[in-house]
């Protein structure tokens, strides 16, 4: 009888109460409006291959998640951090940044085909209808790829990690975030013509309503250098204006409103400036609270700020949507880790 | 009396398991695991899940519900994490070297201080006075191009013990894995995965005379492996290399009513990791230093008292710091023991203070305590209050490191039963435990501006679950018999988190799994045993807010071993098949295992001396 009564609490301490299998998260069926999307690029951990693109529909405010999985069931893995997303010709180049490919698709989302032979690639810039340039974290190099046959073609040697670019009177601006410089490829002979000192850990680049470069570096705290944001002149590839950042700032996504008068930026909270001010914001447009700010855009069709906060960066993001006041609009969650918006 | 059990720190493993649950690796299963980690004979033999990122690769504990650095690793007593990671990585740890590993549940930081949160592993070593002269040699070979090569020679007579242990295993490693998400090419090859480590262990043990024993020992080992890339990432060109060398030396002075002990020592781990793709070189190497007495003073026929110092200082040099750094911590402890009822009651109470040499560390404690209720039922409880310190890297790495984090802390309690009796040729043994406890300051590193990470004291976490075990052996004449179960359940889960629009409260943490069960059933005639090995792991959460998460898995392993015995020598010769079942599966996202694979291996051992 004892052994029996010793046996039966065991078992019950064997057999425990949670239902093991996960529920698995139902897509609700959602009707898109003809109102302008916004695509969330989300890139998910590093090493993980949990990419996915939210699809959200300005129109009704319905979140579409994982739609490129949705529209491409027969093979619906992205890869490996998608790090950001570009139309060129009417199709979308999603470049997966630690799988060495670009995704090519149409405006559905329903891929054509990958590019590949591609180290790390980060982000595209189209050169002509034919040309694009592809900046590079490992590779040392610009990819050149042909838009029509949409292969890797030649590259031009750059060292360093290679991240935004922008193109603007036959001349490419290229930042780097390895090294002190922003380099100036010409785009008629693909060949690096030039080089500026705008200070370390350059990532992003903008090009104002007057045609003037806007360049932001991170700095480095470990080395105690500070971020700088430079204004550059394209015809004679100088620096026009720099604002040097504290030290204990890290500022970063560098973005510019549809009428290409205000810059905006990440550096905890959200911080604009008008591209005519003389000095940078001394406080934050909008607060970063708890929040890890991490993706940024303004939407020109109605000019409100979307920002992404990542929190733990191992959970879906939040989007937050700013009135151009700095008043919350809306918050929804996203894939994880989003870091980027496409707006049609 | 067995003279290694009088030595001091054997104290004090008894007085930690006191009211706790506590399984060693029983010695036939171990030696069905003479050619591997120990992290392939916890994850197959108790409920401490591995994480692990592939053979050879880095594999570290999830203990009841606890990360890496909330399990202390314990060599003869001295704690082994990397002062930097505050992990260890139990890869680089063949079981072979130890003669008793053992397992005890639940966090027991007024005894071993920092880090002994969700539970501890010893892995200890019991060379024994007057054995004479033995040899032992496995040469092992297996899929993948593995060789392992071990010997282990040992003398001793009645004052001194040496021996000496030397092992290699080496992989190319290159095994074929099913990639499901890539239907084009759905079998690939693990690429830039082999691995080589080396290692030496030297014991020496004098008996000075009938009150005094030193001992010294040295464990160096030279590591080196490809990380490969995951099932994803196009290429991979990451090399590591895992130098470590721990010397440490022991003094026992035994009375009969008193028993003293003075330990020191000095451990030194190198981690160079070079990646030639994105230029990164990061050189590390930590240095810690530990000296240690304790002391016991039987002051009544059945009450015990104990008390000691343990200073220990560990330095980080690397270019990830502004400068060297180091981190001094000194402590106190003091506890006794009282045994009533003519010994069928133990209680043992502790506590522990502490001077840290960055921020304050928290008082800890302990009430323990267990009952033979009858024979055959013994019933165990104990409270503690357990804290983990903040590693260098959470305090110092540039940028992100934080000096002003606050220790995790928190308490744990627990309860549990243990039933033992013999039938005739079976004997059985059962046991349940329940616990729960309750961290907060619950560190974490959250990427901060530029996606640079930060620790954080960001959340409270709850973990409570029970575990099982249960063992039936058989003996009779040549014949045994054994069947082994044990399961696991945890629910970790987190109860507040300072983050806006935060889903992860009372979600499960990742990689924990809710539930494990490890089976084992051995058929053994005379010296020979074919041994079946199953474990079962639940569903992984990847992501904090439970989105996202990995299937179950089931893999079983078989192992023989066949004894053979001559005049000269005893011959063993051993097989293995791994991944019986052929199944495709990972521990770790984007981390394949691989499919069925075979091992061979002998072990030449001279005969023992009959005396």
């Amino acid at each position: 009888m004892k052994n029996i009564i010793v046996i039966s609490i065991f078992l019950s301490v064997t057999v425990s109460c949670v239902k093991d299998k996960p529920q698995d998260s139902v897509q609700p069926q959602v009707q898109l409006t003809n109102a302008k999307k916004v695509y969330i690029i989300n890139e998910g951990n590093f090493g993980s291959g949990n990419s996915s693109i939210s699809l959200y529909d300005t129109g009704n405010d319905a979140v579409i998640e994982n739609f490129y999985q949705t529209q491409n069931t027969a093979s619906p893995a992205i890869g490996d951090v998608a790090q950001s997303l570009t139309k060129i010709n009417g199709k979308f180049y999603l470049v997966v940044n630690n799988s060495g490919k670009i995704i090519v698709c149409d405006d559905q989302f329903k891929k054509l085909t990958q590019i590949t032979k591609l180290t790390s690639p980060r982000y595209i810039l189209p050169i002509t209808n034919q040309k694009a340039y592809v900046s590079d974290y490992n590779g040392n190099e610009i990819s050149i790829i042909d838009l029509n046959s949409n292969t890797k073609v030649d590259s031009i040697a750059c060292p360093g990690f290679t991240e935004e670019m922008a193109l603007i009177y036959n001349k490419a601006f290229v930042t780097n975030t390895k090294r002190n410089y922003t380099y100036v490829i010409n785009t008629v002979n693909n060949t690096k013509a030039d080089s500026i000192d705008v200070g370390t850990n350059a990532g992003s680049i903008v090009i104002d309503k007057n045609d003037k470069v806007w360049v932001l570096s991170s700095g480095d705290q470990t080395n105690t250098i500070a971020g700088k944001l430079s204004r550059i002149n394209p015809i004679t590839n100088q620096i026009e204006i720099s604002f040097s950042f504290n030290v204990s700032e890290s500022p970063f996504r560098l973005c510019l409103n549809k009428t290409k008068d205000t810059l905006y930026f990440l550096s905890g909270g959200i911080y604009r400036m008008a591209i005519s001010d003389n000095n940078l914001p001394s406080a934050a447009f909008i607060a970063k609270g708890t929040k890890t700010f991490y993706g940024l855009g303004i939407n020109p069709n109605d000019h409100t700020l979307y920002a992404s906060d990542a929190l733990n960066f191992n959970q879906k993001s939040n989007i937050y949507i700013y009135n151009t006041d700095g008043s919350q609009k809306k918050y929804f969650k996203a894939g994880l880790i989003a870091n980027g918006f496409y707006f049609e | 009396m067995a003279l290694q059990n009088v030595e001091v720190i054997a104290k004090k493993r008894q007085l930690s398991q006191i009211g706790k649950k506590t399984e060693p690796v029983d010695s036939t299963i171990k030696e069905q695991f003479k050619f591997n980690s120990i992290a392939e004979v916890l994850s197959f033999n108790s409920p401490v899940f591995i994480k692990n990122y592939g053979p050879g690769q880095i594999s570290t504990t999830a203990f009841r519900g606890g990360n890496a650095s909330q399990t202390a690793v314990l060599w003869n007593g001295f704690n082994l994490q990397n002062a930097m990671l505050g992990q260890s990585d139990l890869s680089l740890m063949p079981s072979f070297l130890f003669e008793n590993i053992e397992v005890e549940y639940g966090g027991s930081s007024s005894l071993w201080g920092s880090g002994a949160v969700g539970g501890s592993i010893h892995l200890n070593n019991k060379p024994l006075f007057d054995q004479g002269l033995k040899a032992s040699t496995n040469f092992g070979a297996g899929s993948f191009g593995l060789k392992n090569i071990s010997t282990n020679v040992t003398f001793s007579n009645s004052k001194f013990i040496t021996s000496t242990k030397i092992y290699n295993s080496r992989s190319a490693n290159n095994f074929n894995y099913v990639d499901t998400t890539d239907k084009e090419h759905t079998v690939k090859q693990q690429k830039n995965a082999s691995y080589d480590f080396l290692g030496l262990m030297q014991e020496i043990k004098f008996l000075i005379n009938a009150k005094n024993i030193l001992s010294v020992n040295a464990w160096i080992n030279a590591n080196k492996r490809r990380l490969p890339s995951f099932d994803l990432q196009s290429e991979s060109k990451t090399y590591q290399r895992d130098d470590a060398a721990r010397v440490t030396a022991n003094w026992s002075f035994i009375n009969s009513n008193f028993r003293s002990g003075l330990r020191a020592g000095f451990f030194e781990d190198k981690i160079n990791y070079t990646d030639s793709l994105t230029s990164l070189f990061s050189k590390n190497k930590t240095q810690t230093i530990i000296a240690e007495n304790e002391n016991y003073l039987t002051w009544h026929q059945h009450h015990q008292l104990n008390f000691g110092f343990n200073f220990s200082s560990s330095s980080a040099f690397t270019t990830n710091y502004e400068s060297t750094k180091t981190l001094s911590r000194a402590s106190f402890l003091a506890g006794n023991k009282f045994s009533f009822l003519n010994g069928k009651w133990l209680t043992y109470v502790s506590g522990r203070a502490e001077y840290f040499s960055v921020g304050t560390l928290p008082l800890t404690g302990n009430i323990s305590t267990e009952y033979n209720l009858t024979k055959h039922v013994v019933l165990m409880a104990s409270t503690a209050k357990v804290y983990r310190q903040p590693t260098l890297n959470e305090l110092y790495w540039l940028p992100g490191g934080d000096i002003n984090l606050k220790p995790e802390q928190g308490y744990t309690c627990e309860g549990s039963v243990n039933y033992k009796t013999q039938i005739n040729a079976f004997s059985i043994f059962i046991s349940g435990a329940a616990y729960s406890r309750k961290i907060d300051n619950w560190i974490l590193w959250v990427p901060g501006v530029n996606g640079n990470p930060s620790p954080i004291n960001v959340q409270q976490v709850w973990s409570r679950g029970t575990e099982t075990t249960w063992k039936i052996n058989y003996y009779k004449d040549k014949f045994s018999y054994k069947i082994n179960l044990v399961t696991g359940y945890v629910l970790s889960t987190v109860e507040a988190n300072s983050l806006e629009n935060d889903n992860t409260v009372r979600k499960q943490l990742i990689y924990t799994p809710r539930y494990t069960v490890n089976a084992t059933i051995l058929i053994g005639y005379n010296k020979t045993a074919l041994t079946f090995f199953n474990q079962y792991v639940g569903y992984r959460f990847t992501t904090s807010d439970n989105s996202q998460w990995l299937d179950p898995y089931q893999v079983s392993s078989l192992r023989l071993n066949y004894s053979v015995d001559t005049n000269l020598a005893e011959f063993i010769l051993y097989t293995a098949c791994n991944n019986l079942l052929n199944k495709n599966y990972a521990v770790l996202q984007g981390r394949p295992m691989p499919l069925r694979n075979y091992e061979i291996g002998i072990t030449i051992k001279t005969k023992k001396k009959n005396t």
